[in-house]
C-alpha cells in the first residue's frame, strides 16, 4: 500500500507538471507559429521559447526520483 | 572573440573620388554607415535600380535560385568581361534585356496556352473516341456524320421527329437512312453521333437545334470540315501537344543553365556597382576636399592605410582613432575564432549580435554545447551514426551553414561516443549482450542519482562560469551595477553550495559561519549591484543549475527507451516482428536523441549560461567590399 502512494506520489510529481507543460507549450506554439508566420527570421528564438516550460517537467522529474529513491 | 575596431577617416581630392572609394571597395575591410540611402538619387543611381530589377525580374522568370551554386569565378569573368563605362554598360545590358525578355515571355506564354489546350483535348478526347469505330464505319460508307450534344430525355422523340423529316425527304422507292450512337457525358446530358445520307444532312442540321440539341465542336484549332477529320486532329493534337511542350520545358531548362548564372553574375555586379555610387554620392564634401568615414579591424588597419598611401600618394590623408565608450553601440561587431570553433558561430545567428567590447561566447558553446549534447545522447552506436551524418552534411558543403551544422553534429557524435563509453552503452545493452561491454562509470539507466548529481555540478559550474564573465564584462565596461550584482549572485551560490557540503558533513561545521558570511555579502552586492529584481535573479539562478538535471532526465529515458528495443527482441525471439520493432524503437530514440539532444543543450546555453552575462544590441560588421570568393554568400 506503501509503495503504492509513493508511486503515485510519484507519477503526480510528473503527472501535473507535464499537464502544465503541455498547457505552456500549446500556448507558445500558437503564438510562435504567428510571430513565424509575420517574422520566419524568429523561427530559431521561437523554437528555444517552446522548450522553456520543459523545465517545470524536468524539475517534476527530480522530485519523483527523491520520491522513489527516498521512500520505495 | 570579438575583433577591436578603430574609426577610419579618409580625406581626398573630389575628382579621385571615385578611384578611392573603388579601392577601398576592392580592400574589402571599411564598414562605412551609409545615412539615408533610399533617399539617394541620380541617373545613374536610379538607371542601376531599375537593371538590378530587371535582372532579378528575369532570374524568377528563369526560375532561378542557385545563389549558392555561383562561384567567385564566374563572378570574376563577368567582371573582367565589361569593361565599357557605366552609363554605356547599364543602356547595352538594359536592351539586350528588353530582348531576352520578349522572348522568354513569347516561349512561356506558348508553353501556358499548350498546356490549356492539352488539357482540354484530353477531355474532348476522353469522350470523342467513344464514337471513332461509328464515325469510320458511317464514314466508309459515305454518309453524312455529326455530333449533338442533346438532354438524355430528348432523345427519343428527336430521333422520331428526325427520322419522320428523313423519311418525308427520302425517294418513295428508297429507304431512309438514319444510324446513331449515343454516349452519356453527364447525367442529363449525352453526346449524340449522327449518320444520315449526305441529302438529308441538310435536314439534320435543320431539325436538331429546334430540338434544343446543341453541335458538338473541337476546340477550334481542331476543327474540320468534317467530323471525323476533327477527331483525327485531337488525335493528332495528342501526339504533338506533349512534344511540343517538352520541346520549350527542354528550352527553358537550358536558358535556366546557361543564362541563370550568367544574370545572376550580372546582378551581383550591378548590386556592387550601385553600392559603391552609393557610397560615393554619401560623402561629406568640404570645398575640392571629400571624407568618408568608418569602422575597421584594428589587424587590418595597418595594411589598408599602406595600400591606400601607395596608391593615391600625397593626395590622400588618413586618421584613425579608437571609439570613445559613447561610441560604442554604434560600433559594428566582428567576431573572430579560431577555426575549430568557428561553426559554432551559427548559435550567435538566432541571437542579436553582441554589443561591441562584450564576450564572444562562441568558444565557450563550442566546449560546452557538444559536451552536454553528447552526454544526453551517450551511446557509442548512436554516436557512431551522429558522426556520419555529420561527416555527410559537412563534406556535401551544399550551404556553408549545412557544412557548419554538420561540423557541430560531427563534434556531438564524437561526445555521444565517448559519454557512451563512460556509460557502457552501444544501441542500449546491445553492447553488453555480444560483447559483453562494461561501463567506464556508471550505468546511467541504474545509477540515476550519481548521474543527476553530476549534472547539477556541472551545471553550477556552467552557471558560475558564466557569472565569472559577467563580473568580468561588468569591470571591463565599466558598469558597477552589473558587476556587482552578478558578483552577489556568485556569492550566493558559493555559500549555498559550501553550506550543502558542510550539511553533507564533508567540510568541518565551523566553516558554517564563513558560508553565511559570504551569502550575507553576496546578498548586500544584489541589492546595490540590481536591486530587488536582483533577488529574484539569484532565486532564477538556483533554478538555472538545478535545470541542468534535464541532460541526466532526457539521457535516462533515451537509455531506458534503447534498453525497451532489446526487450522486444527477447519477447518475440529472434524474429522478423521482434527485430523490426527494435528497430523501429531504436530509429524513434536516435531521432529523440539528436532533436532532444541539440535542442535542450542550445536551451541550457541561450537561456541559463548565456544569461548571466550575454548582451546583445550589437550590429554585425558588414565590410564595404565587393563580392570575392564565397565571403558574400549568407551562412
Amino acid at each position: 500500500m506503501e509503495k503504492a502512494i509513493i508511486a503515485l506520489a510519484a507519477a503526480l510529481a510528473v503527472g501535473v507538471p507535464a499537464f502544465a507543460t503541455a498547457y505552456a507549450q500549446a500556448k507558445i506554439g500558437s503564438a510562435g507559429a504567428g510571430t513565424v508566420a509575420e517574422k520566419p527570421e524568429t523561427a530559431g528564438i521561437m523554437i528555444i521559447l517552446e522548450a522553456i516550460p520543459e523545465t517545470m517537467v524536468i524539475l517534476g522529474f527530480v522530485v519523483a526520483i527523491m520520491l522513489i529513491l527516498q521512500f520505495a | 572573440m570579438i575583433r577591436e575596431m578603430k574609426r577610419l577617416a579618409i580625406w581626398g581630392l573630389i575628382n579621385e573620388r571615385a578611384e578611392i572609394v573603388d579601392s577601398l571597395h576592392e580592400l574589402g575591410v571599411l564598414h562605412v554607415e551609409t545615412h539615408h540611402v533610399n533617399d539617394l538619387s541620380n541617373e545613374q543611381i536610379n538607371s542601376l535600380r531599375l537593371l538590378r530589377s530587371k535582372l532579378l525580374g528575369m532570374l524568377e522568370a528563369l526560375e532561378w535560385n542557385k545563389w549558392d551554386s555561383l562561384t567567385g569565378e564566374m563572378i570574376e569573368k563577368a567582371r573582367k568581361s565589361f569593361t565599357l563605362p557605366t552609363e554605356d554598360l547599364i543602356r547595352e545590358i538594359g536592351k539586350s534585356l528588353d530582348k531576352f525578355q520578349k522572348r522568354i515571355s513569347r516561349i512561356r506564354e506558348e508553353n501556358m496556352l499548350l498546356k490549356e489546350l492539352n488539357l482540354k483535348i484530353h477531355q474532348v478526347h476522353e469522350v470523342i473516341h467513344h464514337f471513332r469505330p461509328f464515325l469510320d464505319e458511317e464514314e466508309a460508307k459515305g454518309m453524312a456524320t455529326s455530333l449533338w450534344w442533346v438532354s438524355r430525355g430528348s432523345i427519343s422523340r428527336t430521333l422520331s421527329d428526325l427520322r419522320k423529316e428523313i423519311r418525308r425527304l427520302t425517294p418513295v422507292k428508297e429507304r431512309e437512312y438514319l444510324a446513331y450512337h449515343t454516349f452519356q457525358v453527364r447525367e442529363k446530358e449525352s453526346l449524340l453521333s449522327l449518320s444520315v445520307s449526305p441529302d438529308a444532312a441538310e435536314a439534320v442540321s435543320r431539325i436538331m437545334p429546334g430540338a434544343g440539341s446543341v453541335k458538338w465542336h473541337p476546340p477550334s484549332d481542331f476543327e474540320r470540315d468534317t467530323t471525323v477529320d476533327s477527331v483525327v486532329a485531337v488525335e493528332e493534337g495528342l501526339v504533338w501537344i506533349p512534344q511540343r511542350l517538352q520541346s520549350i520545358k527542354a528550352d527553358l531548362l537550358k536558358a535556366h543553365d546557361d543564362w541563370g548564372p550568367k544574370f545572376a553574375a550580372l546582378y551581383i555586379l550591378a548590386d556592387e556597382k550601385l553600392e559603391q555610387l552609393i557610397v560615393e554620392n554619401s560623402t561629406d564634401e568640404k570645398g575640392s576636399l571629400f571624407i568618408i568615414e568608418g569602422w575597421i579591424p584594428s589587424d587590418s588597419l595597418d595594411r589598408a592605410i599602406d595600400v591606400l598611401n601607395k596608391k593615391f600618394g600625397n593626395s590622400i590623408l588618413c586618421r584613425w582613432r579608437y571609439p570613445s565608450s559613447d561610441e560604442w553601440y554604434e560600433v559594428p561587431t566582428s567576431l573572430y575564432n579560431i577555426p575549430v570553433f568557428r561553426p559554432f558561430e551559427i548559435f550567435l545567428k538566432l541571437l542579436q549580435a553582441p554589443s561591441y567590447k562584450t564576450l564572444d561566447p562562441t568558444a565557450f558553446i563550442a566546449v560546452f554545447f557538444p559536451f552536454f549534447s553528447g552526454c544526453m545522447i551517450g551511446d557509442m552506436g548512436y554516436g557512431i551514426i551522429v558522426i556520419l551524418l555529420g561527416i555527410w552534411l559537412n563534406k556535401r558543403k551544399s550551404t556553408q551553414l549545412m557544412a557548419d551544422i554538420g561540423y557541430v553534429i560531427l563534434i556531438v557524435g564524437v561526445w555521444g561516443c565517448l559519454w557512451g563509453i563512460a556509460f557502457g552503452e552501444l544501441f542500449g545493452d546491445l553492447g553488453y549482450r555480444l560483447f559483453h561491454l562494461h561501463p567506464l562509470w556508471v550505468e546511467r539507466a541504474q545509477a540515476v542519482m550519481p548521474v543527476m548529481v553530476f549534472t547539477i555540478s556541472l551545471g553550477a559550474a556552467h552557471i558560475i562560469l558564466g557569472l565569472f564573465l559577467g563580473i568580468y564584462q561588468g569591470f571591463k565596461n565599466g558598469k558597477h551595477h552589473l558587476w556587482m550584482e552578478k558578483a552577489g549572485n556568485l556569492l550566493i551560490i558559493i555559500a549555498l553550495l559550501v553550506s550543502l557540503i558542510i550539511l553533507k558533513g564533508w567540510l568541518p561545521d565551523k566553516l558554517f559561519t564563513v558560508a553565511m558570511s559570504v551569502l550575507i555579502v553576496g546578498f548586500l552586492l544584489l541589492m546595490i549591484g540590481g536591486g530587488v529584481g536582483g533577488l529574484v535573479e539569484a532565486m532564477g539562478s538556483i533554478g538555472n543549475i538545478l535545470s541542468y538535471v534535464r541532460i541526466a532526465a532526457i539521457g535516462l529515458s533515451s537509455a531506458i527507451l534503447a534498453v525497451v528495443a532489446s526487450k522486444f527482441v527477447d519477447v518475440f525471439g529472434l524474429s522478423i516482428l521482434g527485430l523490426f520493432m527494435a528497430l523501429a524503437i531504436h530509429v524513434l530514440n536516435f531521432v529523440l536523441a539528436i532533436g532532444g539532444s541539440s535542442l535542450h543543450s542550445a536551451r541550457l546555453h541561450y537561456v541559463e549560461f548565456m544569461g548571466q552575462f550575454y548582451s546583445g544590441g550589437g550590429k554585425y560588421y558588414k565590410p564595404f567590399s565587393k563580392r570575392r570568393g564565397n565571403r558574400w554568400k549568407k551562412r
